[in-house]
């Protein structure tokens, strides 16, 4: 309709203000926070070749891996806010210690400008990263999905790279608050599978470095046979060694400051 | 104006940071767990094709462990160890204990696979061998410490460990390896 001045009137049902209002409100929320830490990325099939072997008639036979989302980002401590927030049960103070233990979200006492929203979460325990995946109906990627995808050196790029980020990570004094995620990028768009934290995942209890080799078949010399197997200048088969060996002194309930997360999840 | 007004109000709100929770006890962050078993909420289903929930569990000890059925080599002396077990606790308290196995294998030990194993081995009725989700044998496998591993034959690479868990669901002593004293089990059952 046209008001006397000529001009075509805007609708201004309150309906359709309120509508504008809430749309206007959500798209203004999406502004301010453009990283979309939840967002997937899909990691094409492929086979990971494991540096140690898995059982006694495989010499590192490789692992063929179907196709999977995995997280663009690592869990930031706004993105577990959030979760926090909707599953009180997840709060500190209702977490039984079976499922974390004391120090679980230790940093969160902390200074308020020291509380870098967008850095990835820590003083996290497997209980809590796999509740969290699963609240998003995700899950923890496995070990050889992780190795897998942390494996794909960045664009342009190729292992001695890879290599090189995490030499850099290895030399560096770990500081005191972790800083913002989105810093190392691989070929697939997902960032950080080095040089920030170490990452939980689904099966972090498949091995063990010392378990009693009378009761583990061959995994004691499945595992010293793959650390044989390192040359003096494998650097990439040091590092997944070391990864390895990290995983498997950890437990469940543990937390701890460079220790944190990302979802995966299936096609 | 009411909608600029309105649209810097929203843009102040998301900037707001989340509460934090500022109860804390100062501990190292990578102490034992303590805590109950009783706060798992998963469903198993035994060898006589009953429910097993942890919490029904309450008031009784049990001692717990992880084989897997079509398993040859260590998991018949896990067996045997925990039958051991089960004879001198009956012989301390005049009761034989409550005795739990959770299969690695739900694809391949079913109840019924389980029933003929417990027959098998000539086990008792205070046996319950479970059956559950793969996502909940992971879980429990965290809790009671064992690791294990499906290897590309179908079978499994596991640690051997028995558990001694109290009436109120608290892993209070546990034992490594095949033929591993057991005097710490029974003392404390």
């Amino acid at each position: 309709m046209k008001d006397y001045h000529g001009c075509t009137r805007i609708n201004t049902d309150k309906r359709f203000r309120v509508f504008v209002y809430i749309s206007l409100y959500l798209y203004i929320c999406g502004i301010t926070f453009p990283l979309l830490s939840s967002e997937l990325v899909k990691v094409p099939a492929g086979v990971y070749k494991p540096f140690i072997k898995v059982d006694a008639e495989s010499a590192t036979k490789p692992i063929p891996v179907k196709s999977f989302y995995l997280d663009k980002y690592l869990v930031t401590k706004k993105d577990y806010s959030e979760f926090i927030s909707k599953n009180p049960k997840w709060k500190k103070e209702n977490t039984p210690q079976i499922f974390a233990d004391e120090g679980y979200l230790d940093d969160w006492k902390t200074k308020k400008e020291n509380f870098i929203l967008d850095s990835p979460v820590t003083y996290i325990s497997w209980f809590s990263a796999k509740g969290y995946c699963e609240s998003q109906g995700k899950r923890l990627p496995n070990a050889y999905e992780w190795e897998y995808a942390a494996f794909i050196p960045p664009i342009g790029g190729n292992s001695k790279t890879v290599d090189k980020e995490i030499m850099r990570w290895y030399g560096e004094k770990k500081p005191d608050h972790l800083p913002s995620i989105g810093r190392y990028k691989n070929a697939l768009g997902i960032y950080d599978l080095h040089g920030l934290i170490w990452e939980w995942v689904y099966d972090f209890n498949s091995a063990s470095v010392t378990g009693d080799s009378r009761a583990d078949s061959d995994l004691e010399s499945s595992l010293f046979c793959g650390a044989g197997a390192l040359k003096a200048n494998d650097f990439s088969n040091y590092a997944a060694y070391m990864r390895f060996g990290y995983r498997a002194g950890l437990k469940g309930w543990y937390t701890g400051k460079y220790l944190g997360f990302r979802c995966a999840k299936d096609l | 104006m009411r909608t600029i007004v309105f649209i810097l109000l929203t843009i102040l709100i998301s900037c707001k940071e989340g509460h934090h929770d500022h109860k804390h006890h100062a501990l190292p962050a990578s102490a034992a767990a303590e805590g109950s078993l009783f706060d798992l909420e998963d469903m198993w289903t035994t060898q006589d094709n009953k429910m097993f929930h942890w919490k029904d569990q309450k008031g009784e000890a049990m001692i717990v462990s992880m084989f897997y059925a079509s398993c040859q080599s260590v998991c018949p002396r896990i067996v045997s160890d925990m039958q051991l077990i089960a004879k001198k606790i009956a012989q301390k308290t005049g009761k034989p204990p409550k005795m739990v196995l959770v299969s690695f294998d739900p694809e391949k030990d079913s109840p019924e696979a389980l029933k003929s194993y417990a027959k098998k081995m000539e086990l008792g009725d205070n046996w319950n061998l479970l059956h559950g989700k793969e996502d909940s044998v992971r879980t429990i496998s965290v809790l009671l410490g064992i690791s294990y591993q499906k290897t590309s034959g179908n079978d499994f690479n596991h640690s051997t460990v028995i558990s001694l868990v109290s009436k109120e669901g608290k892993i209070i002593s546990r034992i490594e390896g095949v033929g591993a004293d057991s005097s710490s089990i029974i003392e404390k059952y």
